[in-house]
């Protein structure tokens, strides 16, 4: 289980033991982290893993997320490669780090654990804890599986290190992060074939050729140099095609930013962000054998906004139905208002109707009788302006 | 025989060795943004002159942070990493990491921090840093309150003084937090107190702290006119009065269990010093006699801790 | 993106980084714009160089002594000073006086250090330097201090020196007035050496008048000066003035140091508060006589040196203060006393020197076998002459007088009175004299002109005394007991040994000179103090005026000036 291996291997293991499995094969210099449920286990995986190989990687074991994502920040400032896990309050804590890392252009990739924000302390699944960091600059992707989440931390260096721009890659509270599934961990040097060594970023600290890093930046640059990490971001959705054709080539797996399923003919389309995409295919299936057009495309690329994928995606869709496992409170469901403003632009006959349902907040099982319920819902109904809330 | 010819020795105030350092070819390069009698300036001098080239600097918001420079420019002269205001450990931490995962020893990192980044919003990054050893060397330059926000105050603002938001009739009522005893109990390998006006004690003192491994730290006494009230050309007499009144005391600790003072205070009175400042100008008498007992208090417990 | 004098131009977003970040240095920006204030570094002139009247550039000295630099220190002296054993010895030293030290531990003992390096400068037998000939003749009248210093000056300055005396040998009154136990006569004939080894000639027994005109002194030479002392005593203006044993005070000294010992009496009554006064009470004194001196005014108003007073006071002389003869009193036809009457002290005259007043009725007689009159000079009758002089003294303008070739320095001139103002006023007359024979303008010469050291006096109260500890003076031991030098005529005071005098030099604080201590170039906040050839210089395009390195320094060497606004 600890021994990287010239081959493949298949191993049993839940989300967050793949999280680790990707960063230690990504030869991660510096760990920088703090234990919170439903983290833990990477963290823990992580520091085995390393400790047995040693010399391999530094772990420092700060004493708050802030603190976390502080250290990861100065180590890749300094041109090492970095990794971190957090979830919910700590990603919280953290937020004024992750804006830092955003406008410092820091390939820092991160795996959050999405659990509901406190009060009212609760540790299972929402997505309002990485949603909620969705202005700070960071590339956000969103796994069902832990081989995807495996393969995507991995891949998420290859991005970062390219568009020099924090990368976060998140999964679901216990029904991905605990779940344990079989996943293929890549031998070391299939890993090495993908990930060349560190590239050492041109912007970090150099006694040689010594700079000052993040200063005074006044109204007259400011914001052009905040326009290049938007361009930036705006590139990892064509990047990324590369990264996953290589990352097929060499494995045989792919996942794409978008993933339709069943969407080309679909008159109702589902659309769903982490392990939901996984329990609404059966759903699907279901609809189908009812004789109902049914589709669903997985977000899996919430930052940048895949807007003009989308709209090409749904162009001419009768109806689209968004579950939001969240909520961006006095605003509505965070995917639902993404997607209505990329839909704006369709012109009005190829606009579908929209559909927007918050549930699942705080953990609440998202079943297949919940998404049978919102098909309906969605089939049966016209639309309104806002998201409905269910059960 | 021509008298303008004639050469003499340089005959210096200082010990050869701090005549020599002060001597080394200037790092910081001028044009800096600092305040025209800015404390921090002649500490920042010494500093990279004792530490040289390899070194990179980490500077969370404080006063140096604008002094450096605003874009594109640095004063600086080594690399700087600015970073966010509670970050100072945490970054120094990091970047400690990053080098010695990439094989680079012959750097130091040296964290340089303002009180409020130290005593107040980063006392947990520091205090976590301490204790996990990590090899750095922090400076807290202690200029008694927020003063790159204006003058407010911190938990190093000293009993008494005023701030903006501790005004003329609520002073600050709470005593200078003891920034040394905190340090001491993490049992780190050197803590020492600095000041401008004993330069041959602040030399040595970042001497010793360059050739130490694990968790260093200077507190440097920053007298700053601007935000005391003070005559920009009493940069130096300030420092000097505040060691010489006892309330900023000359000291080492190593291995936060033997202390050391490192300079007696000579019988100057509280009185002087606070007639320079215009921050202390509204103590009576009264107050005045309450601060010289706490400074007293306080002497009397660092005399206690060097006798152990 | 350009770069122009340092400052980056973006030229378009391209040329923007990704990421904040510096590029360049702050060099460009000139922060010196932000100062109305602005220091500069500008020696002063200490207080003991103000008070020096022979003009030695005494800070100089105390730093070549205190590196150890003896013997540059000696030549230094030599250059600017005929006699630093002999001035080391007979000085009033007013630059002690004045020293600024004298705040923390006592002034320095700078005329110690001055005896020591002339007494060195004999050991090693040293030579000023002195430009090579130019064969222009110049002819000194009067081989007293000031006539010797205007030749060894002029030796100096590469002319030819010839000095002409009416004695039988050089030195007047160092030799004639000055007593052997202040001025050792082996002393002054090693300083007297010197003069010939630099080549200056000497003509004794040769009167002016007399001997030789000075139109004939003219005729072989390319300027004359006259350093001729005064020459005719002041009278009492009494009855009885007239007799035998009321004798002239220099006359009486020239006459002891000959050797031929005029005085027979017992009790000796010496008229006068000068140092001639003085000279004569303590000679008679130890030729054991009972001597007194009355004076019209006190002890305070005395124009003799204090130390004089002092040490006169320890061996016995007596003093009668506020009393002014009226009568010699003669009985079959010996001297046998005098009559004097009692003064008061009025108002002080526009010179700030009380006025005495007799008290009416006051009169009172002594006893006394011999009187002797030390009431000061004028110009001798046998020079007066109404083109020369004027008022009892020579006339000049900048050393010169109504006869252009010819020149005057020293006691002549009537406003001397010590061997440092004829050393003082002999060079003046030596740079009047070259700027006369080379057809330039005059200056007066300055001990401080070559380290362009400004006229204004370093003040104590402007030094930094933080960098200063009280440290106390090494004296000079007084070698004998009041008892012991009454005994005979050798000398009194003792040297301060080198170590001593290297101590003095390490204490003096070098007022107004800057001498690199490194407070200004540690503590400036801009690093806009730099060391430049050995100096220190102001970058003014950085500083900002915040004047800590006008505050901290220790000695008063920069200073505050508004800046010149550029219009």
């Amino acid at each position: 289980m600890t021994q990287t291996a010239t081959i493949s291997q298949e191993q049993v293991i839940t989300g967050n033991q793949s999280a680790a499995w990707g960063a230690f094969l990504a030869r991660t210099q510096v760990v920088a982290a703090y234990p919170i449920t439903p983290q833990t286990s990477v963290i823990e995986t992580l520091a085995e893993l390393t400790s047995r190989s040693p010399g391999r990687c530094k772990f420092l074991n700060v004493e708050s997320e802030h603190s976390a994502m502080a250290a990861c920040v100065a180590a890749s400032t300094a041109g090492a490669r970095v990794f971190t896990a957090t979830s919910s309050q700590g990603l919280l804590l953290m937020h004024e780090m992750l804006h830092w890392a955003g406008g410092g252009r820091l390939p820092v990739v991160m795996v959050n654990v999405n659990r509901a924000t406190a009060p009212g302390w609760n540790i299972w699944s929402d997505q309002n804890d990485s949603l909620s960091q969705r202005d700070t600059g960071w590339v956000q992707l969103y796994c069902e599986s832990a081989q995807e989440v495996l393969d995507t931390v991995i891949q998420a260096y290859l991005l970062a290190e390219e568009l020099l721009v924090p990368t976060m890659v998140i999964q679901d509270a216990f029904v991905l992060s605990h779940t344990a599934e079989s996943v293929e961990i890549p031998s070391q040097e299939l890993v090495d074939q993908f990930l060349p060594e560190q590239r050492f970023a041109p912007f970090s600290l150099d006694v040689g050729n010594p700079s000052a890093f993040g200063g005074l930046l006044g109204m007259d640059q400011y914001q052009e140099v905040r326009k290049k990490l938007h361009e930036s971001l705006r590139a990892a959705m064509p990047l990324s095609a590369r990264i996953e054709s290589e990352w097929k080539s060499l494995t045989g797996r792919h996942y794409g930013m978008l993933e339709p399923y069943r969407c080309e003919d679909a008159d109702v389309v589902l659309m769903t962000m982490g392990t939901a995409s996984s329990t609404s295919r059966e759903v699907i299936d279901r609809l189908r054998n009812k004789g109902i057009n049914a589709g669903r495309i997985k977000v899996k690329m919430f930052r940048p906004f895949p807007a003009a994928e989308l709209r090409d995606l749904l162009r001419g869709k009768s109806k689209v139905v968004v579950l939001d496992r969240n909520c961006s409170y006095g605003s509505d469901g965070i995917l639902f208002t993404e997607l209505k403003s990329a839909l704006y632009h369709l012109p009005e006959k190829e606009k579908p109707e929209l559909y927007g349902f918050i549930a699942g907040l705080g953990g609440r099982d998202i079943t297949p009788v919940l998404i049978h319920s919102i098909m309906n819902e969605a089939l049966q109904n016209p639309p309104g302006t806002e998201s409905v809330w269910i059960k | 025989m021509n008298l303008e010819s004639i050469e003499f020795k340089p005959k210096s105030n200082y010990s050869e060795n701090t005549a020599r350092v002060s001597d080394e070819n200037e790092i910081l390069r001028q044009g800096h943004l600092a305040c025209p009698g800015c404390g921090v300036m002649p500490l920042m001098r010494l500093l990279l002159k004792v530490f040289g080239h390899q070194t990179i600097l980490v500077v969370p918001a404080c006063c140096y942070a604008v002094i450096d420079g605003p874009f594109p420019y640095s004063a600086s002269g080594v690399p700087v990493m600015h970073c966010a205001f509670e970050t100072a450990a945490s970054s120094a931490s990091g970047i400690r990491a990053a080098l010695d995962m990439r094989g680079i020893q012959d750097v130091q990192v040296v964290a340089f921090a303002g009180d409020g980044g130290t005593f107040d919003i980063g006392l947990q990054s520091l205090s976590a840093a301490a204790e996990r050893n990590e090899n750095f060397l922090y400076i807290c330059y202690d200029n008694e309150a927020y003063m790159n926000t204006g003058i407010q105050r911190s938990s190093a603002t000293p009993l008494g003084a005023w701030t903006t938001t501790t005004p003329d009739e609520t002073p600050k009522s709470e005593p200078k937090k003891n920034l040394g005893g905190i340090m001491a109990a993490h049992g780190i390998p050197y803590f020492a107190t600095a000041n401008l006006a004993y330069p041959d004690d602040l030399v040595s003192k970042l001497e010793k702290a360059k050739n130490i491994h694990g968790f260093r730290m200077i507190h440097y006494f920053c007298p700053c006119p601007t935000g005391w009230k003070a005559d920009s050309r009493h940069m130096v007499k300030l420092s000097r009065l505040a060691v010489q009144t006892g309330v900023f005391p000359l000291y080492e600790v190593v291995d936060g269990k033997k202390w050391t003072i490192t300079q007696q205070p000579k019988q100057a009175d509280l009185k002087d010093y606070f007639a320079i400042q215009g921050r202390f100008k509204h103590l009576g008498a009264e107050s005045t006699s309450r601060i010289r007992q706490k400074v007293e208090q306080e002497w009397n417990w660092l005399i206690k801790m060097s006798e152990l | 993106m350009k770069i122009d004098s340092g400052k980056i131009l973006f030229e378009s977003e391209d040329d923007l980084p990704p990421v904040a970040m510096s590029l360049a240095n702050t060099a460009w920006n000139q922060t010196g714009s932000w100062k109305y204030l602005e220091p500069y570094y500008q020696d002063l002139t200490p207080p003991c160089v103000a008070g020096c009247q022979a003009g030695n550039d005494i800070v100089t000295f105390m730093r070549l002594i205190e590196e150890g630099r003896l013997e540059e220190a000696a030549r230094g002296v030599l250059q600017n000073n005929p006699f630093p054993a002999s001035l080391g010895r007979v000085c009033p030293h007013p630059c002690e006086n004045v020293c600024n030290r004298k705040e923390m531990g006592g002034e320095i003992a700078i005329q110690s250090a001055e005896r020591f390096l002339g007494d060195y400068a004999i050991r090693q037998g040293l030579l000023p330097s002195c430009a090579p000939s130019n064969s222009k003749r110049v002819i000194v009248v009067g081989a007293g201090p000031a006539g010797l210093a205007a030749a060894y000056f002029l030796r100096i300055l590469g002319y030819d020196v010839t000095i002409i005396d009416s004695e039988d040998r050089p030195g007047g009154l160092l030799w004639s007035g000055i007593p052997p136990y202040r001025l050792p006569r082996k002393v002054l004939e090693h300083e007297i050496q010197r003069f010939h080894k630099m080549g200056i000639g000497f003509e004794f027994n040769t009167r002016l008048g007399e001997k030789t005109t000075l139109d004939e002194l003219r005729s072989r030479s390319a300027a004359v000066v006259l350093g001729i002392g005064l020459g005719r005593s002041r009278t009492l203006g009494v009855p009885g003035e007239d007799h035998p044993q009321v004798i002239d005070g220099i006359h009486l000294l020239k006459q002891l140091h000959l050797g031929k010992y005029p005085v027979t009496g017992g009790r000796v009554a010496v008229i006068g508060g000068g140092n001639t006064a003085l000279d004569c009470a303590r000679s008679l004194l130890r030729h054991g006589h009972d001597v007194t001196i009355y004076y019209r005014r006190s002890l305070n108003e005395m124009p003799a040196f204090d130390e004089e007073i002092k040490e006169a006071l320890e061996e016995g002389v007596k003093f009668e203060i506020l009393t002014l003869p009226t009568r010699v009193l003669i009985e079959d036809g010996k001297c046998t006393g005098l009559e004097l009457i009692r003064m008061t002290l009025l108002d002080k005259d526009d010179k700030g020197r009380a006025i005495p007043a007799r008290i009416e009725g006051s009169e009172f007689t002594v006893n006394a076998d011999l009187v002797v009159k030390a009431l000061g000079e004028t110009l001798a009758n046998d020079f007066a002459s109404p083109v020369l002089s004027e008022g009892g003294a020579v006339r000049t303008a900048e050393c010169q007088t109504a006869i252009p070739e010819v020149f005057a320095c020293g006691d002549c001139l009537g406003n001397g009175g010590t061997v440092a103002h004829a050393v003082r006023s002999g060079r003046e007359a030596a740079s009047a004299v070259d700027a006369f024979v080379q057809g330039i303008k005059f200056h007066v010469p300055d001990a401080l002109e070559q380290r362009k050291a400004s006229q204004e006096i370093a003040e104590f109260d402007q030094f930094n005394r933080n960098y200063f500890s009280v440290e106390y003076r090494a004296f000079s031991p007084v070698i004998r007991s009041p008892k012991e030098r009454k005994a005979d005529f050798s000398e009194i005071q003792g040297s301060l040994s080198e170590a001593r005098v290297l101590q003095e030099a390490a204490r003096c604080f070098k007022c107004g000179t800057c001498t690199q201590c490194d407070n200004c170039r540690i503590y400036c906040p801009d690093a806009a103090i730099v060391r430049q050839n050995g100096k220190y210089r102001v970058l003014d395009q950085y500083c900002k005026g915040c004047m800590v390195c006008v505050e901290e320094c220790p000695r008063s060497a920069i200073h505050l000036r508004k800046v010149e606004v550029q219009l």
